[in-house]
């Protein structure tokens, strides 16, 4: 391969209380994102969308795909917060599609992952994965809490950045997902640094959604 | 793929697709109030009438010592698309016994990284010219010449960022240079971008490592971090000059493209110097936006400048090239 891709993940909880309007809500935002990297010549060429999901277990519906080749996916709520298998299988799909710098080609540019998640895990297996991340650091992954249900305290186990979205109606959904394309479409602008062990820098937070200090 | 590389409305649905634009940065490249700070640490980027005009493509051809020099540094698509101004400079200058010639490439996610690569670039050739220019040298006076240009360089923009008051890591720079004294070349680098030595028997090699990671555009060194200038001090490497037929000096925007530099750049000094036969396959899915020869046009800066415009799914990034041919030194594969 000879593209190198700014990969992007959405590892969105689908458990029960997702049900309704958050759940619709996530799709629709992942339809609006798709329609702003479209807008973007750049993300056109280098961002790659995945979209994983977890709940009583964790799948990953759509594998990484480029922009002007992705479809929105349905999603159904339903079941547990099994967020350690979640977080097992990104590094899964990290492992399996990710491209590293080597000495024959450049890698992959640092992924982007946002996590959702609007209630606390269920199972009990989550540390050891988010302890991984953390350890491994495999890409640039910031963790939204979902209205105020959200276990924030988990999330920060797993990604220094959390963010917290003040309630799950459709418009903080929507300012959402357009913090995402923005955080993409800065991303694929300014990659290019990594010093200080840092990572991207984000755009400013759209009114409704603050950043966890 | 060409300038509107983007597609219309025939995908999955009917969004319509971004095509890439020209956009004039809107903003002055050096802030009025700052030019005195300019002036003070990097003169020589500060015209008679007190301006920097900036321009999304520059060049330059010269002969000097023994050796023929072309360069050409040009604002990147994306750059261009977001009316933002080229983060990349270069600069060359000539003196008694050699020449010094630099790149750099200002680091996307700092605000005024363009300035760091200019102050940069020049700032660490005037060094190296008022270090060996001035009166004839010793060979070995090279070595200390170089590491009181880093210095100096170093410290001009810790100047710089203190005089406007700005953060050091606004001002985030790579730096490559080559140095011509006395029949020895002297390289030093900080940050990703890459060499090409082309020896007399046939051999290509990259002299000095860039600086990356796992992933791409990881670079742990800039100008002027903590710890970047003692970097660039210890890259240093020197070499008989006639042992060299040319030397290529590259930011990333075409190593990226061309990466591995080592490997590609046999193919990249032909289509220089030859051009683009038809049929002829680039390496990386490279596609040629100057198939003519650059080397013997009537306008070779123009020539290079034009071919730095070659595409590559992904790579839009500001580009910056430099070639230094010695005369009568012959490379063949």
């Amino acid at each position: 391969m000879s593209t190198r891709r700014l990969p992007v993940y959405i590892l969105a909880d689908v458990s029960g209380s997702m049900q309704g309007t958050p759940i619709e809500s996530v799709k629709s935002g992942i339809r609006q994102l798709h329609r702003d990297l479209l807008g973007d010549p750049q993300a056109i060429e280098s961002a790659y969308l995945s979209v994983l999901t977890f709940s009583d277990s964790a799948q990953q519906i759509v594998p990484l795909t480029e922009v002007a080749m992705f479809n929105p996916p349905e999603l159904v709520a339903s079941g547990q917060t099994n967020f350690g298998d979640g977080l097992r299988l990104l590094l899964e799909v990290f492992e399996r599609e990710l491209v590293r710098t080597t000495a024959d080609q450049k890698g992959d540019w640092r992924p982007l992952v946002f996590i959702l998640s609007d209630g606390a895990p269920t199972d009990v297996d989550w540390p050891v994965y988010a302890q991984q991340l953390r350890e491994r650091r495999p890409a640039n992954i910031i963790a939204v809490a979902c209205g105020d249900q959200a276990d924030v305290e988990a999330l920060k186990q797993v990604t220094e950045i959390v963010i917290q979205m003040q309630d799950m109606s459709p418009d903080a959904f929507k300012a959402f997902f357009r913090f995402v394309s923005a955080s993409v479409k800065q991303t694929s602008a300014k990659v290019g640094t990594f010093s200080d062990g840092g990572g991207i820098t984000l755009p400013p937070p759209p009114p409704g959604i603050t950043i966890v200090p | 793929m060409n300038s509107s590389s983007a597609l219309n409305t025939d995908g999955a649905d009917a969004t319509p697709r971004a095509v890439w634009s020209v956009v004039a940065p809107e903003a002055p490249w050096c802030p009025p109030e700052w030019l005195d700070h300019l002036l003070a640490v990097a003169p020589a980027l500060v015209g008679a009438d007190g301006h920097v005009p900036p321009a999304d493509a520059v060049g330059m051809q010269a002969r000097h010592n023994g050796w023929s020099l072309l360069s050409a540094s040009s604002r990147g698509r994306l750059h261009a698309h977001r009316g933002d101004y080229r983060e990349d400079a270069d600069a060359t200058v000539a003196f008694v016994h050699g020449w010094s010639t630099a790149v750099a490439d200002g680091a996307g996610s700092a605000s005024w990284s363009r300035l760091g690569a200019a102050i940069a670039t020049a700032v660490f050739t005037h060094a190296v010219r008022d270090n060996l220019g001035h009166g004839r040298k010793p060979a070995d006076a090279l070595e200390q010449a170089l590491q009181e240009a880093a210095r100096t360089t170093h410290q001009a923009l810790r100047d710089f960022a203190a005089r406007a008051g700005i953060l050091l890591r606004d001002l985030r720079t790579t730096l490559l240079t080559a140095t011509l004294h006395q029949g020895r070349i002297g390289l030093m680098q900080v940050g990703d971008g890459a060499m090409a030595w082309f020896h007399v028997d046939g051999r290509v090699t990259q002299p000095l490592s860039g600086d990356s990671g796992d992933f791409s555009g990881e670079v742990t060194h800039f100008l002027p971090d903590d710890g970047a200038v003692e970097q660039l001090a210890r890259s240093m490497w020197i070499a008989d000059a006639n042992t060299c037929a040319t030397l290529l000096l590259v930011t990333d925007g075409v190593e990226d493209a061309w990466y591995p530099l080592a490997r590609h750049a046999p193919a990249l000094l032909t289509q220089l110097v030859a051009g683009v036969m038809d049929g002829t396959v680039l390496p990386n899915a490279i596609v040629s936006s100057h198939p003519a020869p650059v080397l013997g046009a009537p306008d070779p800066v123009q020539a290079l400048i034009a071919w730095l415009a070659f595409e590559k799914r992904g790579e839009n990034d500001d580009r910056t090239l430099c070639l230094l041919t010695r005369d009568g030194g012959s490379w063949a594969p």
